[in-house]
């Protein structure tokens, strides 16, 4: 199944690194449109990478965000060196939240990030260990609109 | 892909021009480049906001417009005069006395554009009570940010207003209002380079409703210095419409719903990157303006102070009568605002110049070859290659528009 990508990027996204928080995912943005990928599908990705790469700079110490362009599929793998997932079940439903309190404050941290995720990808995978950190791996299917 | 011809107001005299590079840096789309000392505009990608022409030194940028001659062959003559104009300064002299001086040229009837905004804001009201509109809508009232969704964040483009420029709204109306006249004329004076290509150029209608659009810097001195002076028949627009020559103007009035207003082009660039990307809290609508603090001003007037004529504009929107045009007193407004005058006709296309290829395999390609052009350039984005950056430079030479030997560090 696995064939070799059109594009691969990374990004490394720093841990509390607010002030920079959108800026991967923006320059994904700006990478797919000069594809000429479908706009839907890049608001999708887009929302999948600005929730991961915020994940990272919330939670994690650091990260590395990679981007896979396929010919039918986008895939985003966030990886990052941190705490981990204690319960992915209960990360996974909405408005349930372990964010730091200055997070809260900046306005982050409303348990949306990984439904927000699920919601916008085709398919979503998520390794973790505690205290070693998470693997996220979202796909989009290119093919879906048009 | 339909061909569609791009006509620019904004044009490039080469006699002066130096390629000196301030308009390369300067311009939002990147669309400038400076190729043997001389500056060119890609048309494809320029959105004839002015910012070139506010940077040049030399005065080499100048703006396309019709000579205000052809009036006479027209017999009835109706002008739309910029609703900036009452905030530009004229020395001593009163704005009652320059829209004298105007009726001198021999116009029948002389409108202000503040009374189009009324309409426009009348039409934008109504639109935005309807149902099932891509949220948050975008205001179409400023001619450069319609053309900057367009070359740059196309995926905005449903959030566009389906409402014609003020301008249009009190042009097409006219046209119904006067139907019976023979050999109407209808001409506006513009402060800005949008305005004149929105006339000669329209988007999203399929025919503009003017014959013609001069420039005030291309009169001033005529009107500065000439004694002549005509009565005529005058329509004042009220403290709304005025207000909206400034920015908050279309806030100050949807008072029932939730308006954000942007100014300034680059805070404009990053709002619509922001708004692209779904970061954005849900408005229902989004006031903008290309220029800083709205309209006023304009730009082709270099001896004008923006602060102090927003000073004195707003001194004179204090003092209007009526709080909207008292020539709506006696008319029905719903008659006025028919779906004909004021929806757009036409869908809004994009420019996609940022696609690579239409083939993502090659665009894929050309991408990863602009990032390895890209890693050998100095990053100083110094313009001395004539791009606007080293960026930019990476994808002219990947596509064949630049050397990579005009780098000069290379």
């Amino acid at each position: 199944m696995e064939k070799t990508p059109l594009l691969v990027e990374k990004f490394t996204i720093k841990g509390r690194d607010y002030e920079h928080g959108g800026e991967a995912s923006s320059k994904i943005k700006s990478i797919l449109k000069r594809l000429g990928i479908n706009s839907n599908i890049i608001k999708r990705v887009c929302v999948c990478a600005y929730e991961a790469e915020m994940n990272i700079i919330i939670y994690a110490y650091e990260g590395v965000m990679t981007l896979y362009v396929y010919k039918d599929m986008i895939k985003l793998i966030a990886e990052d060196v941190g705490p981990g997932i204690p319960d992915i079940e209960l990360a996974m439903k909405e408005g349930y939240s372990t964010a730091p309190p200055e997070a809260i404050e900046l306005g982050f941290g409303a348990g949306m990030g990984l439904p927000n995720m699920k919601n916008n990808s085709d398919r979503m995978n998520i390794e973790t260990e505690l205290n070693k950190g998470t693997k996220v791996t979202l796909e989009i299917d290119l093919k879906n609109e048009k | 892909m339909k061909n569609e011809s791009y006509f620019h107001s904004i044009r490039i005299n080469y006699e002066v021009c130096r390629g000196c590079t301030h308009c390369l840096r300067a311009c939002p789309t990147e669309a400038i480049r400076v190729r043997e000392r001389k500056s060119e505009i890609y048309d494809l990608k320029c959105i004839d906001c002015g910012e070139c022409f506010r940077v040049c030194p030399t005065e080499s940028i100048f703006v396309a417009h019709d000579t205000i001659d052809i009036i006479s062959n027209f017999k009835y003559k109706i002008l739309i005069v910029s609703d900036n104009l009452l905030s530009i300064n004229f020395g001593r002299i009163t704005y009652e006395e320059i829209i004298k001086k105007l009726f001198s040229f021999g116009f029948d009837e002389i409108w202000e554009e503040s009374i189009a905004n009324e309409l426009y804001l009348f039409a934008t009201e109504k639109y935005l009570k309807e149902k099932n509109i891509p949220k948050p809508v975008i205001s179409t009232s400023c001619p450069s940010s319609i053309r900057l969704i367009q070359v740059s964040y196309p995926s905005l483009i449903d959030n566009l207003s389906k409402i014609n420029l003020p301008i249009d709204i009190l042009g097409n109306y006219l046209r119904k209002l006067y139907k019976d006249k023979e050999n109407l004329g209808i001409f506006y004076l513009a402060t800005f380079p949008c305005k004149v290509t929105a006339i000669k150029n329209p988007l999203g209608l399929n025919k503009s409703p003017f014959d013609g659009v001069f420039l005030l810097n291309s009169i001033y001195k005529k009107l500065i210095i000439e004694k002549f002076s005509k009565e005529g028949m005058f329509f004042k627009g009220g403290r709304v419409g005025t207000r909206m020559t400034r920015i908050g103007g279309e806030e100050n009035y949807l008072k029932d719903f939730k308006v954000l207003y942007i100014d300034g082009i680059w805070n404009l660039k990053k709002f619509f990157e922001e708004l692209e990307e779904e970061r954005i809290p849900l408005f229902d609508y989004i006031e903008c303006r290309v220029c800083n603090y709205g309209c006023v001003n304009g730009i082709l007037l270099s001896n004008q102070n923006i602060n102090l004529n927003l000073f004195s504009l707003k001194e004179k929107e204090k003092i209007r009568e009526n709080e909207f045009s008292s020539f709506f007193d006696k008319l029905n407004l719903d008659e006025i605002l028919s779906d004909e005058i004021i929806f757009l006709n036409e869908t809004i296309n994009p420019r996609p110049t940022y696609i690579l290829s239409q083939d993502m395999d090659t665009a894929a390609k050309i991408l990863q070859e602009i990032n390895l052009v890209y890693e050998i350039l100095p990053k100083l984005d110094c313009g001395s290659c004539g791009a606007p950056s080293c960026k930019a430079f990476a994808e002219d030479v990947v596509l064949n528009r630049a050397n990579i030997k005009d780098c000069k560090f290379i």
